[in-house]
């Protein structure tokens, strides 16, 4: 009986090693990089989730390319001019570019573009931001347009270097099958789609004849690796591990926490990226005791420091916000770090000044019947609780607190939009810095994005200059204007930018994070080494 | 008997229509919609909002949605999802094998391993073995399926290398999914078995097969076990029901394809139409699966007749 069981027993441990002889064997130059979410969709007219950009990139080429300087290259257009009021954009494509059925990217295709973007039909989430007050586009020759705008629209620019409204889909196979080209899009990009296993993977393979790469890259003609394949892994140990073992040989989203582990690996190298937008800030309520006093406002700036922050809430993964409300990426950023040092004395003191005094003996600072208490709304995730919690402990000993709760992201939107908190974690992902309208101009707060809930005219004024400002110098100018004026009326507070810190085994070589937005790798010039 | 079954599917409607206004209801009184969730990344206005809204049908009333969602699922259109615009139906079907092959491998190991641990526990009931036996069962009921899941994937992908962390596809990549899910049903079976067929252990029919001569294996086994099987059964179609629950964990964990993870993402979301497609197909394998438990109770114990 005995001896049975033991059989059985080695029979199972047989069954079960043999199993896992199966090791991964990729194909030559294949690369499988591990996504954390699954894309929507890749008509990108219509679908609006980052996570369609990490594939799309690769799909999609963009009349423009902007670098970090505040650059825009030519790429699909030859030559892009704009009249002086921003209303007329005249581009002149590259000849010879092809989508991947074939068809030529011609003024014809321009146009069918931009037109199906603002087409009710389309549903467009996101891509008709980018449109503005889009008239038409006319077609001046066969490679030629010009697109009409009945108000200035200096963020067209952008828009041109963006993969929604700048990245051509193939109007014929947009013609066949609109609903399909969600799930299989033809664009003029180095990759060619292949095919979508849902909740599984997606597979792209190079376009032959492709030879309009992007102004960065290190060679021409057709991509080099022999296929991607994006692998969905939500669950961030899970995708670390795959990584370790070497189940998939590239990695999105390392988690702050996996950095230390992977860097002592000595199979792995990690790349790092600043992201633009936002970063990590924390927005503060205007109109809500104790943050509707601006002193109080101005102390938690004081009180807050972004390198601790960066430290206790990341392990230095993601790194200090030296700006305000953009990030370092974002062409105007401007470097305010010095405005509000770290200096709790001096909180305390603008405390003191303005009326704030423990009149019970409780700890807390108090005035006019209101507690310095300060209440967080955010949603349940290690660094940023860690965050609150480390600013909660950093604020006692100036006799402030926080209540610290934590919701699904559908309630907190909704009492963020009531003004039911006083500090709020906010990140954006954006290039253009005219988007700063949607999240801090008045008319945004109740039903919009503004969790400010400050109505500064000063703030508004420049944010609606910005819309349509056609020099981008004097626009720059004005962006710098309105971080130091939210800094100022301490309307947000920065703690760390936000970070794309991808991860590859050694033999993976070449994936370049676009210098602008990181979220999206371009594989063209990637390749695995020894294959 | 084929009238008592006809009464059963027929009383499944009223229990589907139940589970459809919970459903609806629930995702409906939640703050926060599908537009929130799709546009909280594009930053859009007001008006976008609401443009997007009124094409989704989404500001219409609870009743007008409500009715227009029980009238597609009467039809059998489950729609199209509301933030990939992919067909419901086809997304189920793509989904679900993969969501059976692991529900029915975790339940085949949750059976397997713990009918035979509780009928070990019963026989040698106060020895070492019960003991350990059932401090597995407590550790299984205890653990939840994440921490047990990155436990095995440290453990078996990690260090051992011997399965993959994630993914869908061959055996190799169902057995710890598969064994993870299973961990709980293990245990909860277990302690059944043990505790019925302790029940009948002492009773006169058994001693009348002991003393006609018959093996304690055979006693066990084919008079014990027979009679203690009709609550082991019943425990396992309500397992399935935990199983199901417990595969938007685990596949989300593991990174593998199925409903779990597809409603888990939808749930995210806000994706209504999904949400709701997948709940309802749950329901429905659920109420299914313990119809035919009931049934299966003639087939073990010929006492049982149904009426």
């Amino acid at each position: 009986m005995h001896s049975r069981f033991v059989k059985v027993g080695l029979l199972f441990l047989a069954f079960v090693m043999l199993l896992g002889v199966g090791a991964t064997v990729f194909a030559q130059g294949e690369i499988v990089y591990a996504m954390n979410r699954e894309p929507d969709m890749f008509d990108l007219h219509t679908g609006s989730s980052r996570y369609d950009l990490v594939v799309a990139a690769n799909v999609f080429d963009t009349y423009l390319y902007l670098t970090e300087d505040g650059e825009y290259l030519p790429w699909l257009a030859d030559e892009v001019t704009a009249s002086d009021d921003a209303r007329v954009y005249t581009i002149k494509l590259r000849s010879g570019v092809t989508f991947h059925d074939g068809t030529p990217l011609n003024a014809e295709a321009v146009k069918f573009n931009f037109d199906r973007i603002v087409d009710p039909d389309t549903a467009s989430r996101a891509a008709i931001g980018d449109m503005g007050s889009y008239e038409q586009t006319e077609i001046v020759d066969d490679l030629t347009v010009r697109v009409h705008f009945s108000d200035p629209h200096p963020a067209f620019w952008n828009a041109l270097a963006d993969w929604r409204a700048g990245g051509p889909h193939s109007p014929a196979a947009l013609q066949a099958d609109a609903d399909g080209f969600k799930q299989a899009p033809v664009g003029t990009g180095p990759f060619k789609f292949v095919e979508w296993v849902e909740r599984d993977h997606i597979t792209i393979e190079p376009y032959e004849d492709y030879n309009w790469p992007y102004p960065r890259a290190e060679h021409e003609g057709a991509a080099r690796p022999d296929r991607v394949i994006f692998r969905i892994i939500p669950e961030d140990q899970s995708r670390v591990i795959a990584l370790t073992t070497g189940e998939v040989n590239a990695a999105m989203r390392i988690p702050p926490q996996s950095v230390g582990e992977l860097q002592s690996n000595s199979d792995v190298y990690l790349n790092s990226v600043v992201l633009p937008g936002t970063g990590v800030i924390l927005v503060v309520n205007g109109s809500k005791p104790p943050t509707n006093d601006l002193a109080v406002r101005q102390a938690l700036l004081y009180a807050t420091d972004p390198q601790a922050i960066s430290r206790v809430g990341y392990f230095n993964a993601w790194q200090a916000h030296l700006g305000s409300v953009l990030s370092a990426p974002n062409p105007s950023f401007v470097d305010l770090s010095g405005e509000f040092p770290l200096d709790l004395e001096k909180a305390a003191q603008l405390l003191d000044e303005a009326g704030w005094v423990d009149s019970n003996g409780d700890g807390i600072r108090d005035k006019d019947g209101n507690e310095a208490v300060l209440q967080y709304i955010g949603f349940p995730n290690p660094e940023t609780t860690r965050v609150i919690e480390f600013l909660q402990a950093t604020l006692r000993p100036i006799g402030m607190d926080v209540q610290i709760l934590e919701l699904d992201s559908g309630a907190i939107q909704k009492a963020r939009q009531a003004g039911d908190h006083n500090i709020a974690h906010l990140t954006w992902i954006f290039k253009e810095g005219g988007f700063l309208r949607t999240l801090f101009h008045s008319e945004n707060i109740g039903t919009g994005w503004n969790f400010t809930h400050l109505a500064d005219s000063e703030v508004d004024g420049l944010l609606e200059a910005v819309e349509t400002e056609a020099d981008l110098s004097v626009r720059g100018d004005m962006l710098e204007r309105v971080q130091r004026r939210m800094l100022e009326q301490g309307m947000v507070i920065p703690t760390v930018y936000q970070q794309q810190i991808n991860a590859y085994r050694n033999e993976v070589q070449g994936i370049k994070l676009y210098e602008v937005y990181g979220e999206a790798p371009y594989f063209y010039d990637a390749y695995v080494e020894g294959q | 008997m084929w009238s008592y079954a006809v009464r059963r599917v027929v009383t499944l409607i009223p229990v589907l229509f139940g589970v459809s206004f919970l459903v609806f209801a629930g995702m409906y009184i939640i703050p926060g919609d599908a537009v929130d969730m799709m546009l909280a990344e594009t930053g859009a206005t007001a008006e976008d909002l609401a443009r997007l809204r009124n094409q989704l049908g989404l500001d219409d009333p609870f009743m007008v949605q409500y009715g227009r969602f029980l009238g597609q699922m009467v039809r059998g259109d489950l729609g199209e999802s509301i933030v990939t615009g992919r067909d419901v139906k086809q997304q189920i079907r793509n989904q679900l094998p993969a969501t059976i092959e692991l529900t029915m491998a975790a339940l085949a190991i949750a059976f397997l391993f713990g009918v035979p641990l509780g009928i070990v526990s019963a026989i040698k009931r106060g020895s070492w073995i019960d003991a350990v036996s059932m401090m597995i069962a407590l550790i299984g009921v205890s653990m939840p399926n994440f921490w047990l899941g990155l436990l095995f994937i440290m453990g078996f992908s990690l260090g051992l290398g011997w399965f993959p962390a994630a993914g869908t596809g061959g055996l190799d990549h169902l057995v710890m999914p598969a064994m993870t899910l299973g961990f709980s049903g293990i245990a909860v079976i277990a302690r059944v078995s043990r505790s019925s067929l302790l029940e009948v252990m002492n009773t006169d029919f058994m001693r009348t097969a002991r003393s006609k001569g018959l093996r304690e294996h055979s006693v066990v086994i084919k008079h014990g076990m027979r009679n203690a099987m009709a609550s082991v059964l019943t425990i396992v179609g309500l397992q399935f029901g935990a199983l199901l629950g417990g595969s938007v964990v685990v596949e989300t964990v593991f990174g593998r394809q199925g409903i779990g993870f597809l409603a888990a993402n939808a749930i995210q979301r806000g994706d209504f139409t999904l949400v709701q497609a997948t709940v309802m197909l749950a329901s429905l394998a659920f109420v299914l699966v313990n119809l035919l438990v009931d049934f299966s109770y003639s087939l073990l114990d010929p006492r049982i007749r149904y009426t």
